[in-house]
Parts: C-alpha cells; sequence; structure tokens
C-alpha cells in the first residue's frame, strides 16, 4: 500500500479495511482511509488529500453530473415514462415483436435519461412486464428482457457513467457521447432482432397500426418527444456543449413536468401519485424539494467518493503504480488483443460490485496501462461502459438481478437463468466493439 | 436519545433547506450562463466559477443526507449474512469507522483552507476562496455528527433490540 510502512503492515491494514468495507462502510471512507494512510506513511500532509478534492471545481462537466441527475429523476417521478412507452407502442406495436421492441427502445431511452441507476426496472417494470406476459412472450424471455434492458442505454448521452468516466479519465465528454452512439445502436439494434424473433416464434398477435393511435399519443408525449432531439441531436450536430445540454434538459423538465404537466407540485405534494397510480413502485409524494433532495443524495454520494479517489489517485499516479503495473502485465502479456481480453473480465468481474465505484476506483489504474498497450482512451471508455452495462446483469452479483427479482417477485435462480440468452448477445456485441475500435471511433474522427 | 433524535431531524431539515437553495441557485446560474450566451454572446464572468463552486456545496450536503439515510456507496454483504443481534453491532463499527475518517478529514480540510490557501484571495463578488472552500471542513464535519448519531443508535439497538425512539 505504501513505501513507507513494512509489507506485514500494508497486508494487516489492507484486512483491516476489507473487513470494515465489508462491515458496510461508506466506500469513501474507505479510499479516505487508504489516502490518509498512504500519506502519512509517505511524510506527505494529509492536507494535500483534501487539495486534490478540492480541484473537482476546476472540471468543467462537473455541473452536468448534477443536472443531468436532476433531470433524469424529475422525469422519474412524474408520468413521463408511461407516455413514453404509449408512444413507442403506438410507433412500434404493430411490427412483429412490436411490445418487445417497445420495451428496448423505451428502457434505453429511459435508462439513458435516468442515469442507469437501476430506476429503470423500478419505473418502467411495473408498466411493461405485465403487458409483456398479457400479450404472450414466454414469462422467461420478458424477464430475461426486463432485467437487461435496466442497463441499456447506458451509452447514450446524458448517461451518467459516460460523464463521470469522462471526468475520471480526462477525456473529452463530447468525444465520448459521440463514440457511444454506433454501438449503443448497435445493441438496440441485436436486442430488438431478438425481441421480433421471439415474437414470431411464440405467435404473439401484432397490434394493428393506427394512425389515430400514434397522433393521440403524440399529442400526450408532446412536451417529452422534443427532449432526446434536444439532447442528442444538439451535442452530436455540435450545436451546444455536454454542460449547456445539461442546463437546458434540468430547465426544460423541470417547466413540463412542474408546471405544463404538474405532475410535481412546486411546493407540496398534491401530484397523480396521491391517486395511486397502479403499476407504479413508489407511493411517496413528488414535490419539487423532494425531487431535488433525492436527486443530490446520489450526487453528493458520487463526488464525495470522486473527490476521496481523486487523493489516492495522485498518490498512484505520483508512486508510478500503473506504470509498475504495466511492466508487471507487459512481463506476461504482449498483445494487445490478450490484454483486451483479461480487461474485459477483469472490468465484468468489478463492474458487478458496483459501477459508480468501479469507474471511480478503477479508471485511473486502467487507463494509464491501456495507454501503453496502444488502445485509444475514448474506445477504452466505451469498452468500459459497455462492460459496465453487461457487469449490471452478470450473474451472481449484478444489481440489475437483485431488483428485477424484487420487482417482478422472482427467484434469484430464475432469473439468472432468463438473462443468459441476453448475455450472450451482449457479450457478442462487447466482443465486437473490443476488437473493431472504427465502431466507436469513426464517428469522432469524422 | 429523544436529544440525539431532534438533533438529527433538525440538522435533516437545516441541511435540505441548504441543499435546495443551493440547487436552485445553481441552476438558474447555469441556465443563464446558456441563455445570455446563445442570445446575446455575454456571459456572467464569474458564472461558470460560481457554478461550480456551488456543485460542491450541493454535493456536500448530499453526501450528508446520504449520510444521514444510509444512502452511500457500501459493500456490506457481511451485515447481510449476520443474524438481526449481531447486525447492529456490525453496523456500529461501520458507521464509528466512517465517523472517525470524517473527523481526520475535518483535520485536514481545516488546514487545507487555513494554510493551504491565500486567505486574501477573492473568487467572484467579494467571496473569498477560503469561504467557500470551508464547506470541505464543514461538510465532513456534518457527516461525522451524522456518522456518530447513527452509531449511538446502531448501539442503542443493539443493547435494547430497537432504535432509539421507537415504541418496545
Amino acid at each position: 500500500m505504501s513505501p513507507g510502512v513494512t509489507g506485514m503492515e500494508n497486508w494487516i491494514a489492507t484486512a483491516v479495511l476489507a473487513l470494515i468495507a465489508f462491515a458496510g462502510a461508506p466506500l469513501f471512507a474507505i479510499i479516505s482511509a487508504i489516502g490518509l494512510f498512504a500519506f502519512n506513511a509517505a511524510g506527505i500532509d494529509t492536507a494535500a488529500l483534501i487539495a486534490e478534492l478540492y480541484r473537482l471545481v476546476d472540471f468543467p462537466a462537473l455541473i452536468a453530473i448534477p443536472l443531468f441527475t436532476f433531470a433524469g429523476y424529475v422525469l422519474a417521478e412524474s408520468q413521463a415514462p408511461r407516455r413514453l412507452v404509449n408512444l413507442a407502442q403506438a410507433l412500434f406495436g404493430w411490427m412483429p415483436g412490436g411490445f418487445a421492441v417497445v420495451a428496448v427502445f423505451a428502457t434505453a431511452v429511459f435508462t439513458a435519461f435516468s442515469g442507469a441507476s437501476g430506476v429503470t426496472i423500478i419505473a418502467l417494470g411495473g408498466l411493461i412486464f405485465p403487458a409483456l406476459l398479457k400479450q404472450g412472450y414466454p414469462e422467461g424471455f420478458s424477464l430475461g428482457l426486463m432485467t437487461t434492458s435496466g442497463s441499456l442505454g447506458l451509452l447514450f448521452p446524458p448517461s451518467l457513467p459516460i460523464i463521470l468516466y469522462s471526468i475520471v479519465a480526462g477525456v473529452s465528454i463530447d468525444r465520448l457521447f459521440v463514440a457511444g452512439l454506433v454501438p449503443g445502436i448497435l445493441l438496440v439494434v441485436i436486442l430488438s432482432a431478438y425481441s421480433i424473433r421471439m415474437g414470431i416464434s411464440a405467435k404473439v398477435p401484432r397490434i394493428p397500426f393506427k394512425i389515430r393511435d400514434v397522433w393521440s399519443a403524440l399529442k400526450e408525449a408532446a412536451w417529452e418527444v422534443p427532449l432526446p432531439v434536444i439532447v442528442i441531436g444538439g451535442i452530436y450536430g455540435g450545436f451546444i456543449t455536454a454542460t449547456e445540454a445539461a442546463a437546458l434538459t434540468a430547465l426544460y423538465v423541470l417547466v413540463v413536468e412542474v408546471f405544463i404537466h404538474r405532475e410535481i407540485s412546486f411546493f407540496r405534494s398534491h401530484g397523480w401519485r396521491g391517486k395511486a397510480r397502479p403499476g407504479m413502485a413508489e407511493s411517496e409524494p413528488a414535490s419539487l424539494p423532494k425531487v431535488i433532495k433525492e436527486s443530490m443524495v446520489l450526487v453528493g454520494a458520487i463526488l464525495v467518493m470522486l473527490g476521496a479517489a481523486m487523493g489516492v489517485t495522485s498518490y498512484i499516479i505520483d508512486q508510478q503504480i500503473p506504470m509498475k503495473l504495466f511492466a508487471f502485465v507487459s512481463h506476461y502479456v504482449s498483445s494487445k488483443i490478450v490484454f483486451l481480453i483479461i480487461l474485459n473480465l477483469f472490468i465484468l468481474v468489478m463492474n458487478m460490485v458496483e459501477i459508480f465505484s468501479a469507474i471511480i476506483i478503477v479508471v485511473p489504474i486502467i487507463v494509464p496501462v491501456a495507454l501503453q498497450y496502444g488502445v485509444d482512451p475514448v474506445h477504452l471508455g466505451i469498452i468500459f461502459l459497455l462492460n459496465l452495462e453487461i457487469g449490471y446483469m452478470t450473474p451472481p452479483l449484478g444489481l440489475n438481478l437483485f431488483l428485477s427479482s424484487m420487482r417482478f417477485g422472482k427467484p434469484l435462480p430464475t432469473v439468472y437463468r432468463t438473462v443468459l440468452p441476453f448475455f450472450g448477445l451482449l457479450a457478442a456485441v462487447l466482443l465486437l466493439i473490443t476488437y473493431v475500435p472504427e465502431l466507436s471511433l469513426w464517428v469522432v474522427k469524422k | 436519545m429523544k436529544v440525539i433524535g431532534l438533533i438529527d431531524r433538525g440538522l435533516t431539515v437545516l441541511v435540505t433547506s441548504l441543499l435546495v437553495c443551493s440547487f436552485t441557485f445553481m441552476l438558474g446560474l447555469a441556465v443563464a450562463q446558456v441563455l445570455l450566451r446563445e442570445i446575446i454572446h455575454a456571459t456572467i464572468p464569474w458564472g461558470d466559477l460560481a457554478s461550480r463552486h456551488l456543485v460542491i456545496w450541493v454535493g456536500f450536503f448530499g453526501a450528508y443526507l446520504a449520510s444521514q439515510g444510509g444512502r452511500h456507496f457500501h459493500v456490506g454483504f457481511l451485515t447481510r449474512l449476520l443474524g438481526p443481534r449481531s447486525g447492529p453491532w456490525v453496523h456500529a463499527i461501520a458507521d464509528l469507522f466512517a465517523a472517525v475518517i470524517c473527523a481526520f478529514l475535518v483535520a485536514a480540510g481545516w488546514i487545507f483552507v487555513t494554510v493551504g490557501l491565500d486567505p486574501n484571495a477573492v473568487l467572484f463578488l467579494g467571496i473569498r476562496q477560503t469561504t467557500a472552500a470551508m464547506i470541505v471542513p464543514v461538510g465532513f464535519g456534518l457527516m461525522a455528527l451524522q456518522f456518530i448519531i447513527k452509531t449511538i443508535q446502531s448501539l442503542e439497538k443493539a443493547i435494547h433490540g430497537r432504535p432509539p425512539g421507537e415504541p418496545e
């Protein structure tokens, strides 16, 4: 852990910290303890740890984190998810496997906006899962799809993990958003194709396409429809930066859901939640201060951990640990391809534990090593984030598996079994994206 | 125990109010910057700097509330493996550890603000850099206090089999 102490002391300290972490101590406290211990052992004043934390104010993209998180929470607390599903059903319901394709599209958009924190399964699961079963989709497929879709859309803007990765790795947020476009679409297309195949084989009846239904759903969701256009179009078109998009998105959803739809009250709750809408999990009333508080609790938890990790990262770099790690790894692994396979397996295991923690803790160590192997940092970001997406649904510890089991009342082994075909599809896309960097980079280079 | 509950609730109300006010100001400033930039091609000179400092303030208030609600990122599968009798003891150890680390961070933060920063440096609108950075020791101090409260509550639960204030 530190050169100033003996190997035995390092091992004891590591074992004690691991035990306290398993006892449930916050990870920011564990990381800070490592920082305090390392700085102390190296004879550096611990105030330097705080100086590193305070460097957060120098990151221009920092403000995108609270603003996009707030926007996602506002949307989740409103009836926007229901309107989104209705619109997608009116548009795609006529296709074979139409409603399953609806589920793929709706959850991808919703996850991108809600920060991929598992809220998709909670907010949309109650709407989509019973509807899939009612339409005749096999239960195993429906459960697997919902579990997978909880993290689908993570590669699209304004996904919070992309913003966090860009800050931690020091990569342009706009370039990462652009690089995620093709891989993200590829995932949606492959899952949609699988859904269509399932719809045909299960002989699920198709809903006739009615222009009147589309118009009605479009009218209902008229205020939310421009949102992806503003964010995705604005960033991809180069009209606005990601931080400007964050401010505009936060303002837009605030005005739409609080003042136009009035589904979130300005001060006190008198919104739609009082009417106990079926299928929605929350029973707490939604008011604007409550939404601000809830969203900023997540932001606070992320920022304090990020700040703690900045000190440890500076120590790791100062001690040239990534270089030593590279020297060690390159002794056994000389091929970039073999390195990427090992990297994929390593990140997958890490991401099963907790994704935000994985980004904050692992990225500073991995990036310098991967650069030595000639991996493009933007490409690495997409590989890392796609691993995150798969890690969410990887048995036995992926967060989505637990959420799905809880939300739909199914035993964990059943959930494990149902995600396997989806895991296979996503793993195939991961391999493709890992070994064909152009899939991520050609739009960036244009 | 009632006093602890009162302090807990009072602090939560205070921090939530500060959080909502800081967030509203931060959002207003960020939106104003974008609109001014796009419409009249001008910005508030101190706007971006103030917004980024407000993110830190909002972050610390949010982190305090995360401490209060037990919503920091954690692994903690040991408590799931242990029974209801030993669980609160393990919680108490974890919370006490977090309180001690936060106390060390308060000390480090205080040195950073009082020694590491130029006391005369002004950020914007007459606000000194030391004043803006004071949120670091104050924020960790609030969290330390909250973790102490949680430790006491966990110990109470471990000893009496119930959280304080809850009827037997």
